[in-house]
């Protein structure tokens, strides 16, 4: 069975050694503009929370730019070093166990939890804030 | 396209409902679908950063009150769009592995209609400030 059609087969090795539409690069680039997005926000609830006192919206800010940041940091070199090292991270080779569930499609899910995490905590302070603004 | 059954598969990834069905698609496809995933998570955090700025401003300029109320259905909408992406996300990957259509955008039309409603609002706040 040739690699391209294992099941669990890897967009490096469907197309030879690197896939020339960069999928890995282009999800690991997507992560990475959504962790900027997420600290963007909490950036401006902290702007907005910072005159008015809230601390409960400053802890959540906070603790949102942190989340963030974590993401970025765990997701983006784990999609592009081992792809700049000619092998690709959810290659059958290196995970021979897991099998047709790559770590990859195994950790997609916990991510996109975060990221909504992340979002909700933000609407959560925005909400806070507009509604402590609102209701004197 | 064939899709062979793993009988000797280990047990699958979580979660059991989107990896215990079908096969692996091809990972270009699931790596896509992760990408569509997050901007719409994107798409969210926009939505709940225009509701918070929305009421800083109106803080910070002593605007009327209610467009509070516009800037907490905005990061409502943003919260309710983080977990539609999610699920959207399940859903795409369920039929890439099982093989069946994909599933319609169907958060596409009520976003349109969310960013829509807001809009609207204020622009009528906006006329209202400008000719009364």
């Amino acid at each position: 069975m040739t690699p391209a059609h294992r099941p669990g087969a890897t967009a490096a090795d469907a197309l030879g050694r690197r896939d020339p539409g960069l999928q890995a690069e282009r999800t690991a680039l997507s992560w990475q503009r959504t962790a900027l997005g997420g600290c963007l926000v909490a950036l401006v609830a902290l702007a907005s929370a910072a005159r008015g006192g809230l601390p409960v919206v400053i802890a959540v800010a906070a603790a949102t730019c942190l989340l963030s940041a974590a993401a970025a940091l765990v997701e983006v070199p784990r999609r592009v070093r081992p792809v700049r090292a000619g092998q690709h991270p959810d290659s059958p080779g290196s995970q021979p166990q897991t099998g047709p569930a790559t770590r990859a499609a195994r950790s997609v899910h916990v991510r996109l939890l975060a990221g909504l995490a992340v979002t909700v905590a933000c609407a959560v302070s925005g909400v806070t804030i507009a509604v402590s603004s609102a209701v004197p | 396209m064939s899709r062979p059954t793993e009988p000797d598969r280990p047990r699958p990834a979580r979660p059991r409902r989107v990896y215990g069905v079908g096969s692996a698609p091809d990972p270009r496809f699931s790596l896509a679908n992760e990408r569509t995933a997050l901007a719409w998570m994107r798409t969210a955090l926009a939505l709940v950063a225009g509701g918070v700025g929305l009421t800083s401003l109106t803080s910070l300029a002593g605007l009327p009150r209610p467009l509070h109320l516009l800037a907490a259905a905005a990061c409502v909408s943003g919260a309710v769009l983080a977990g539609w992406a999610v699920l959207g996300w399940q859903r795409a990957e369920r039929s890439l592995r099982t093989g069946a259509e994909l599933p319609a955008p169907t958060a596409l039309p009520w976003l349109a209609a969310v960013v829509a409603l807001l809009a609207l609002l204020l622009a009528g706040y906006s006329l209202g400030t400008a000719f009364w």
